[in-house]
């Protein structure tokens, strides 16, 4: 600087570069402040929505269409499962090629320039958007590029049992067993086991015996008289209830009204038995909270007829089978595997695989790196193998290290919506029972329920977050306390 | 001085010998699975790329039919330099990239311009000037930030900066058509939000704002790496010779680890690009009219398609599955591997300069 | 810990172990006397050089290491004496652009043949480093850990072996009684001591030691000295040593290297009192290096 040769003008700029000084400062910790302004806020932002919603209920219960009923169970309980898979398959392997990469170098040139090619892949790899990996697992996982369907568009599977599921009056369903999707439908008679749920212990005490047109109609008519009589006295005490009200009565009155209507138009009830037991149960429920020996009277009258008309369904004459072609359904077992895998569990957890991949391997090579080579000249020097010096010395002092990537990758793979998004499915209402069954995930609710216009969804969605931001925070916990644990010199 | 223990100078090996031949067949067996495992990883490069360029040939080769019964084909050259990307609305359907490529811009330029500065001035501060209770604070802050999953600050942009933006706490009577404030059926004047700067409920802005939030601890830790990287002997020369704190780092650390930084940026740039989820929930589904308004590009008050948006839009709704729409998915995703490969590429080659001139 | 018996004298020797039996196996338990034993080349040195990439570290080694005696290696920093040291066990094997020309033949074989199995060849050459690298495992395991890797050993054949290399390290003493604590507890001279006790555990004919005592303090390397005087009662020593002092205190034989040149080899105290080279002159009266 020119100017400070010169005596002159030294003082003032010496001032002026302190207040420079001081003015950065200032941007400084202005800059640095925003860092933690913004988390207050994004925490408040979410907490201040979110947290009416939590509750034991919101976290145990299946998904709804309703804001209010949406419960985290399936997504939940899918992010475990995905987790499972994604860990079992990234940790071996980030860690396998992380020994290979930085405890096998090659002396030959050709095999050291594939080996620094593997490496810049790698690299390479870790900065591949998400959803890239998600459109991959798609095509790899779920669909096996295309090879292995057959030509009826079905996978390869096992662990697979086959139904052909018939229906009797009642709309009580039957399962027989059968030997594949392609099976014919046995033919009627006595001796055939049949299942009142697939896969299931409970054998059904009926015959397979399926009914022609002629002898449903019989079965139907023979239902309707016998409970004719009921109909009627339904009705009776429905108009009762309206007219004399003798103590404290709580009927629901519309429901009442709508139920002598429905009997008063009794046509109808003959032509379909299954509005007969509608009507019945709903009588059952109008007359609840009613007093009075005539009213409980009636409705143990109602509750035995409602039975006996139950049995005449399942049980009249043996003849029970609506209809002639049946329904071919699959039962998975816990172990049923398919190829390819659908789009399933196992087809998501290997795609947030392919994802965290990158990371642990990265974290596995610093790991490593940070064991000192002398510890490996040690154990090579007493004349052990290469792969001795990494499994009894340094893969055991890297262990800390792996560990702590390992569970930050696996943060990472709890909180990643875009992979699974081709994969996943968002209105799941039940609990995966193999690793092939269709999932829900934390990020995927929370994302289709942001997405929604409806304000309650907000909150729900904020809820979700308030869940998925205490499972990362837990992780980070176990990180920072492997790390902290670990800090030892060598 | 000691004499040796007989037990030292007798000794002859006890136990019985381990084979050697099994302990060579053992290390090639483990030394086969490693390289199995080093495999994994190029094979999976490899499939992505294959998946990409075969659905993408299958996209440029797929014959749809218009409204007039013509047969046409997407031009490779159409894709790359057309201006109107509308393939599921409207009697023609067009395929050209730039609508959404301008979208993804528009997203990282605003996140970048949020991102960068504020990221590269912490970073400095941290690596120059913060006291140790400072960095014990703001270090676990900016990792709590990098360890939040994306879609939670799309919820963010959607719930709060949005909303922000909009001046949702200020609200005002609607006006119907006739200039007169709108009842609503018990006879309260209806209200909706001042919104004096016109930000649509979807729009630019605040996706990129949340994307810029999502890259700062990126920013702030590689910047500071580059910054740590920079030898003391360096800084203290500038000491030597007579300058402040802020003058040796401005001058001397911060141009010294420059390429260190510019890698730091790239690689946040590239994260920026292809970001999905904050984009799908707050940027909106319509991508710019540039054939119409080019203009456009330089409004981040609406709502843009970014082409990670377009993909979920695409993969979520249900278009008919091998069909151009949704093979156009694939061709877009090839566009967004090439640019964020490209830009991890750039960002390696600049960040292994930087470390070969200081380690 | 019990008490230990001594060493199961019946146990046979490995396969790969194909060397004789030391001429010290048959001693008796009296104190041996170096001296008494007799002269007798273990490796034999010939035209050796090597390289690093282009670099020519070593031109044209000639010399022979003496069973049963310490053999120092001195000369300035960056002359190959520690290269030369870790060609013998092939360390250098390790380090991707080293490369090694000549013979240094052990019982007939040489050494550098693309043939030599490294890792059996490893269990004779023990090596003890500049450092001292104990694993960061029990004491215990870290003396367990050599023998481990090559022998199926019974809970006490292992006691044994960890009892008598303690003592032959001279460490049984001060350490009998944390056996299962961590190695890294200890202190340096006592680590570098353990790191003896380990390479001679898995039972070596020659034991290398790189710059043993650089990294400690004069006690220690006053106890590792008597130790090595008491070691080649068994072993033969190989020793890299920036101290000439300890060259001469220590050693029965010792090499001068100088730029990769091997100057003068021969009796210590003749090297020492009356050197036939002029550079070895300048280097042991300090005019250099």
């Amino acid at each position: 600087m020119p100017a400070d040769s010169n005596p002159q003008y030294e003082t003032s700029s010496v001032k002026a570069r302190m207040a420079k000084n001081r003015m950065f400062l200032t941007l400084c910790l202005v800059a640095a402040s925003a860092a933690i302004l913004i988390l207050i806020i994004l925490l408040w932002t979410i907490f201040s929505q979110g947290l009416g919603r939590l509750s034991l209920d919101f976290l145990s219960s299946l998904g709804s269409k309703d804001a209010e009923k949406a419960g985290l169970l399936p997504p939940l309980v899918g992010s475990i499962f995905l987790l499972m898979i994604c860990g079992l398959t990234a940790i071996p392997l980030g860690v396998g090629t992380a020994i290979l990469l930085e405890e096998f170098r090659p002396k030959q040139k050709a095999l050291a320039t594939l080996h620094g090619f593997v490496q810049t892949n790698i690299t390479n790899l870790a900065g591949v958007p998400s959803i890239v990996y998600g459109i991959l697992g798609l095509t790899a996982f779920a669909q096996f590029f295309g090879v292995f369907n057959n030509e009826a568009g079905r996978p390869f599977a096992i662990g697979q049992t086959w139904y052909h599921q018939y229906v009797d009056l009642s709309q009580q369903s039957y399962f027989l067993p059968v030997a594949g999707p392609d099976a014919t439908p046995e033919p009627a008679g006595p001796g055939l086991t049949l299942f009142t749920v697939p896969g299931g212990e409970t054998v059904a005490d009926i015959e397979y015996r399926p009914a022609s047109d002629a002898q449903l109609l019989q079965v139907r008519t023979d239902i309707e008289l016998a409970n004719f009589d009921l109909f009627l006295k339904i009705d009776e005490l429905l108009r009762e209830t309206r007219t004399t009200r003798r103590g404290p009565v709580n009927v629901d009155q519309a429901k009442a009204e709508e139920i002598a209507a429905t009997s008063l138009a009794f046509g109808d009830l003959k032509s379909d038995p299954e509005v007969a037991q509608e009507v019945l149960v709903s009588g059952l429920l109008a007359l609840d909270g009613l007093r009075g020996r005539e009213y409980r009277n009636a409705k143990s009258q109602i509750t035995s007829d409602l039975a006996d008309l139950e049995i005449a369904y399942a049980g009249l004459d043996g003849v029970m089978l609506v209809g002639t072609e049946p329904l071919v359904v699959a039962h998975n077992a816990w172990y049923h595997i398919s190829l390819p895998f659908g789009r399933g569990l196992m087809a998501g957890g290997l795609t947030l695989m392919l994802v965290i991949l990158p990371i642990i391997i990265i974290a596995s090579q610093e790991a490593l790196r940070a064991v000192p080579q002398t510890m490996r000249q040690g154990c090579l020097a007493l004349g052990g193998t290469k792969w001795q010096a990494v499994q009894q010395v340094a893969l055991p002092a890297a262990i800390p290290g792996i560990c702590t990537g390992a569970i930050l990758a696996m943060s990472r793979a709890i909180g990643e919506a875009a992979p699974i998004l081709l994969i996943g499915a968002v209105f799941i209402s039940f609990l995966p029972s193999n690793l092939m069954d269709g999932f829900s995930a934390m990020p995927l609710q929370i994302f289709n329920w942001s997405s929604r216009p409806q304000a309650e969804f907000k909150e729900t969605a904020a809820a979700g977050i308030i869940v998925l931001l205490a499972v990362l925070l837990t992780f980070n916990g176990i990180a920072v306390w492997i790390r902290h644990k670990s800090q030892k010199n060598y | 001085m000691t004499t040796l223990p007989a037990s030292i100078i007798n000794a002859t090996p006890a136990g019985r010998p381990r084979s050697i031949a099994a302990r060579n067949f053992k290390e090639r067996i483990i030394l086969g699975l490693l390289i199995f495992c080093g495999l994994f990883t190029v094979v999976t490069t490899i499939s992505i790329i294959g998946i990409l360029a075969m659905e993408s040939y299958k996209f440029f080769t797929e014959v749809s039919v218009t409204a007039q019964g013509d047969e046409v084909t997407v031009t490779f050259w159409e894709f790359i330099t057309g201006l109107e990307w509308n393939p599921l609305l409207g009697a023609e359907k067009h395929f050209g990239i730039w609508p959404l490529i301008a979208g993804t811009m528009m997203v990282s330029v605003i996140a970048m311009a949020f991102a960068l500065p504020l990221g590269l001035i912490t970073a400095i501060w941290l690596s120059e000037f913060a006291p140790t209770r400072a960095r014990n604070v703001i270090k676990p802050v900016l990792e709590i930030l990098a360890g939040i999953p994306t879609v939670v600050f799309g919820f963010f942009a959607l719930t709060f900066i949005t909303p922000l933006l909009r001046f949702e706490w200020w609200q005002r009577p609607a006006l119907g058509e006739d200039g007169l404030p709108i009842l609503d059926s018990a006879g309260n004047v209806v209200t909706v939000a001042a919104n004096p700067l016109n930000f649509g409920s979807y729009n630019a802005m605040a996706a990129g704002l949340a994307v810029g939030i999502m890259c700062l601890p990126i920013v702030t830790s590689l910047s500071e790496d580059a910054l740590r990287a920079v030898p003391r002997s360096l800084k203290e020369g500038a000491y030597g010779l007579g300058c402040s704190r802020f003058e040796a780092s401005i001058k001397v650390v911060v141009p010294s680890a420059l390429s260190g930084i510019i890698a730091a940026f790239l690689l946040a740039i590239a994260r920026a690009v292809g970001e999905t989820m904050i984009v799908a929930l707050a940027a909106g589904a319509a991508p710019l009219p540039l054939h119409s308004d080019p203009t456009a590009v330089l409004d981040p008050r609406n709502q843009i398609q970014p082409m990670t948006g377009y993909m979920v839009q695409i993969f979520l709704g249900d278009v008919e599955h091998g069909g151009v729409e949704y093979l156009s998915c694939y061709t877009v995703a090839a566009t967004l591997f090439v640019i964020t490969l490209g830009l991890t590429i750039l960002g390696g080659i600049i960040r292994k300069r930087f470390r070969q001139a200081y380690e | 810990m019990t008490r230990m018996t001594d060493v199961n004298p019946s146990a046979t020797d490995t396969p790969d172990y194909a060397a004789p039996p030391p001429p010290t196996a048959a001693l008796s338990n009296e104190g041996v006397n170096a001296e008494s034993v007799p002269a007798e080349t273990l490796l034999r040195v010939r035209d050796f050089n090597c390289w690093y990439g282009d670099f020519k570290a070593v031109h044209d080694i000639n010399l022979d290491i003496v069973a049963n005696r310490v053999t120092a290696f001195i000369g300035p920093s960056g002359c190959g004496k520690s290269t030369f040291l870790r060609w013998i066990n092939r360390m250098n094997d390790l380090v991707p652009s080293a490369r090694a020309e000549g013979q240094i033949d052990l019982h007939g074989n040489n050494l550098l043949s693309k043939e030599t199995d490294v890792v059996s060849l490893r269990r004779k050459i023990g090596m003890v480093f500049q450092k001292p690298n104990p694993f960061p495992k029990s004491i215990y395991d870290n003396i367990a850990f050599g023998p481990r890797l090559h022998l199926k050993l019974s809970r006490s054949e292992t006691d044994d072996l960890v009892e008598s290399s303690l003592r032959g390290a001279s460490l049984w003493n001060e350490v009998k009684d944390r056996l299962k604590q961590s190695a890294l507890g200890l202190s340096g001279g006592q680590q570098q001591r353990l790191c003896i006790a380990r390479a001679i555990a898995a039972q070596p004919e020659i034991l290398l030691m790189d710059e043993p005592c650089s990294a400690l303090d004069p006690k220690s390397t006053v106890a590792i000295e008597d130790l090595m005087d008491e070691l080649k009662k068994r072993y033969t020593i190989a020793i890299v040593t920036h101290n000439m002092q300890q060259a001469a205190r220590a050693s029965d034989f010792t090499a001068f290297l100088f730029e990769g040149d091997l100057v003068e080899f021969g009796d210590t105290r003749k090297v020492f009192t009356n050197p036939e080279n002029e550079r070895t002159e300048n280097y042991i009266t300090g005019r250099f290096g």
